[in-house]
């Protein structure tokens, strides 16, 4: 070939691949995004809550968002759903997964037990973590939708609320307000959790898999920081004493990793110093944390205690898997981990040491609430029946703790997964290891709101009922979880990763602390200030 | 004479060539050792010492016994194998055919072609517009999504082509003269003289094929179809990035991790090196004719 045929084709292929495109765009006949926005609609009511009255517990829960706890597992298990869930046909769910590959549903004894359960033959298409969001968008762009696709996981995909609004069904109809009441468990969800999901053009698309009010934690080694004489109520000046006393050879008082170096760890500082979750809302008017004197004075804090070698040297490499090993065998003393990591992380690390969470320190800490749901569910346009039978479904793996439908959605067949402890306590098999909800992911379809339930036994679960007490009377919310803000769709993910990166140079010294002002700056140019006025609109919509 | 870097080397050149080779060598099987020896550790003495063990103290089959036991690994082991052979086997004779034809300069219709295959490999389709190609041809969810969309590379049929414009023509047109038609000129005078590019160019499909992963994860759905590529990388990720979704996973033990690695590794190594001597020959043969 000579280089001039050459030349043409590329120019051709040029032609065709820009061109295409703006084509189908010019097409599409979109509303920008407008149309999924909650202000100026008439938005329908919340589903009512309705709690499930089950076993009582040890520790009562509270309106602050405390969990109950059950220090036993109740002997008496009540039936929840009675009726025919489903009518034997095939349910095709789209879902994370965090777990390894499973055994196919006829050779899996979990899976089939739940099939068996719900009277429906459940076809998972499950992606990992890694990839989720790359399977998603192909799925959403293909239009070959799965009966049942999730969303959320920390992840916010591009024109996810627009998709959802031309593609997926409006469930107004059937949870709105006391329609709800049809499925007890999904009545059972709690409201923050669905105004943490939030509506759609003023309707209800989803149903949300709920998550316990505290967001990322600090988890600690107890067991070090006693040994060293730390208070469990400690101050700013004796955690930094601390953390200088655990730095010893080989060893890191403070675990972070690339992806928590800028995320949870630097917001378990920010909300010490008192800064607002995310965004603060003054007189209607939205403003960032990053623009608050308080995340400054935790960045300057951070990098005092790099300045002091406190971090692990790898913090802005290390995965967040490695991170866990190092914390585990004691490489360092405390990592930022979700709120549910307290149960894998005690069970990994057994009696060896007490894993911990963390109290914040500061007089005028705001502990940061999480979004009060892992992510949500959405259905494909369907029928009318169609839609019930996928919302028993979902009721059904809904069941709240204290039924016989939540010991099997979580623990499996007895005998076969799981056998009775000493109290009844549930004690897993080694089948129950890999044949469990993490690995035929199905509690991302739906689950019971959480309780405070360790069936390893000791005095975990009641340090972590303790936290709850302590921590969440003075924790605040993010104002702007459940609103809708194109311009927080399209841009935040990657304007922070600017403000990640930045944040990362400042406390490993590469850059100086006042470049944090010219970042914000820029922030705010780029599309901060455009989120803070989208947000303030629905939320003048959604409070009005 | 000999010129100087011809002679014997001397005792002291010896050595350091020798010591050097040992580091380059080392750097080489060092990671790979550490993998195997990790797979072969107690998750314990995983975590005691930070991910990563050199040598175990107590080296167990234990994680490989319930990997093979459960079975999962077991049939994406064959799944890949099949994919595998088959996939290379029909790219190899696509490549072939294509190769051929396009290398022949009385072929009606050749340049464009060959213009067409150029501009697949200058212009890749993005991964929706594969996407619905595959769901609209109706290879959505089946093995063949692993291989129909990859059948030619054009990189390998560049290379193949090359190889036969090289070839000497005086010996097609003898076999011409002789009566030949072009299907015995290319199987009985052009492939026994194109073993090396075959070979080679059937490495890069074999390879390419073991390591797909990410299709699998696009294309198929249902996970009990997946290759070994797409399940590692399902055991390596698992219970990662929980922190933001704030579930904070289990992540499988690390030993179980490199388990995975190892099988996914052996039958690859265990083809190389039969492969190999055609290596060389192979590409830089293609690879000098355009």
């Amino acid at each position: 070939m000579d280089r001039r045929s050459l030349l043409k084709m590329v120019g051709a292929g040029a032609l065709a691949t820009t061109g295409v495109p703006m084509l189908s765009a010019c097409g599409q006949g979109g509303d920008g995004g407008a149309g999924v926005a909650n202000e100026g609609k008439n938005l329908v009511p919340w589903p009512t809550y309705v709690p499930f009255q089950g076993p009582t517990p040890d520790g009562a829960p509270d309106a602050t968002g405390v969990q109950a706890l059950y220090k036993k597992y109740p002997q008496k298990l009540v039936q929840a759903v009675t009726d025919k869930v489903g009518d034997g046909s095939k349910i095709k769910a789209m879902l994370i997964t965090y777990g390894t590959p499973p055994k196919p549903a006829a050779d899996n004894q979990f899976w089939t037990a739940i099939n068996k359960a719900l009277n429906v033959e459940l076809e998972l298409v499950m992606t990992p973590e890694a990839d989720f969001v790359k399977k998603l968008t192909t799925v959403m762009a293909s239009g070959d939708l799965p009966d049942i696709i999730m969303f959320g996981a920390g992840y916010q995909v591009a024109d996810e609320q627009q998709f959802i609004a031309a593609q997926c069904q409006d469930l107004s109809e059937f949870i709105a307000g006391d329609n709800v009441k049809n499925y007890p468990a999904l009545a059972n969800i709690p409201p923050y959790s669905w105004k943490g999901m939030g509506r759609i053009s003023g309707k209800l698309y989803g149903v949300p898999i709920e998550r316990p009010m505290p967001g990322q934690q600090l988890f600690v080694n107890r067991t070090l920081l006693d040994s060293v004489g730390a208070p469990r109520n400690w101050d700013q000046d004796s955690y930094f004493a601390a953390m200088k006393a655990l730095k010893g050879d080989k060893r890191w008082s403070i675990g972070a990793s690339a992806a928590s170096v800028a995320g949870g760890f630097a917001n378990y500082h920010a909300y010490c110093f008192g800064a607002p979750n995310m965004w603060k809302v003054e007189g209607g008017k939205f403003t960032h944390t990053f623009s608050t004197p308080e995340y400054k004075q935790a960045l300057e804090f951070m990098r005092k205690m790099y300045e002091a070698g406190l971090y692990y040297p790898d913090s802005t490499t290390v995965s967040q898997n490695d991170l866990k090993t190092h914390f585990y065998n004691q490489t360092v003393a405390s990592m930022t981990d979700g709120y549910g990591a307290w149960q894998a992380a005690s069970d990994t690390v057994g009696d060896k040491w007490a894993v911990d969470l963390a109290l914040p320190y500061g007089k005028s800490a705001t502990p940061w609430q999480g979004s009060g749901r892992f992510g949500y569910v959405v259905f494909k346009k369907a029928p009318a029946d169609r839609i019930k039978l996928l919302l028993r479904v979902l009721n059904w793996l809904a069941s709240p703790f204290g039924t016989k439908e939540y010991e099997l959605a979580n623990y499996g067949v007895e005998g076969v997964h799981f056998t009775r402890g000493a109290e009844g306590a549930i004690v897993k098999t080694e089948l129950g290891k890999v044949e469990n909800p993490t690995n035929v992911p199905i509690k991302y379809i739906a689950a019971a709101p959480g309780v405070l339930y360790y069936p390893g036994g000791g005095t975990l679960a009641q340090r972590v009922y303790d936290y709850e007490k302590v921590a969440l009377g003075k924790s605040i919310a993010d104002p702007s979880n459940g609103l809708r803000s194109e311009t927080y769709s399209t841009k935040w993910q990657q304007l922070n990763k600017v403000m990640g990166d930045a944040h990362a140079a400042i406390v490993f010294g590469r850059r100086p602390l006042s470049d944090w002002d010219t970042e914000v700056k820029s922030f705010i140019a780029n599309g901060g200030d455009k989120m803070a006025e989208e947000f303030a609109k629905e939320y003048a919509a959604a409070n009005s | 004479m000999r010129p100087k870097w011809m002679g014997e080397p001397r005792l002291v050149t010896k050595i350091a060539k020798a010591l050097a080779l040992i580091v380059v060598v080392s750097l080489v099987i060092f990671p790979f050792w550490s993998i195997v020896a990790t797979s072969l550790a107690s998750p314990e003495e995983v975590i005691a010492n930070g991910g990563w063990v050199v040598w175990p103290e107590h080296p167990t089959l234990r994680i490989y016994e319930a990997l093979f036991q459960e079975g999962v690994v077991t049939r994406a082991l064959w799944v890949s194998l099949g994919v595998t052979v088959f996939g290379t086997a029909l790219s190899l004779a696509c490549t072939i055919f294509l190769a051929y034809a396009l290398s022949r300069p009385q072929i009606i219709g050749g340049r464009p072609i060959l213009l067409l295959v150029l501009f697949t490999f200058l212009f890749p389709p993005g991964m929706i517009p594969s996407y619905l190609v595959v769901t609209t041809v109706g290879i959505h969810d089946q093995y063949s999504a692993l291989i129909l969309p990859f059948v030619v590379n054009v990189f390998n049929l560049v290379v193949m082509r090359g190889f036969f414009q090289g070839l000497p023509g005086e010996l097609l047109e003898a076999a011409r003269m002789d009566g030949a038609g072009e299907w015995r000129i290319l199987t009985r005078v052009v492939l026994p003289l194109s073993k090396s590019v075959v070979a080679v160019v059937g490495l890069f499909y074999g390879v390419a094929y073991w390591n797909r992963w990410f299709e699998a994860l696009i294309y198929l759905n249902d996970s009990q179809k997946w290759p070994i590529g797409t399940v590692l990388r399902q055991y390596v990720n698992a219970g990662s990035g929980g922190e933001a979704g704030g579930e904070g996973g289990v992540f499988a033990p690390q030993s179980m991790q490199m388990a995975v690695v190892v099988i996914a590794t052996i039958p690859i190594v265990i083809v190389y090196p039969f492969l190999q001597r055609y290596f060389v020959r192979g590409v830089l043969t293609g690879a000098v004719k355009a």
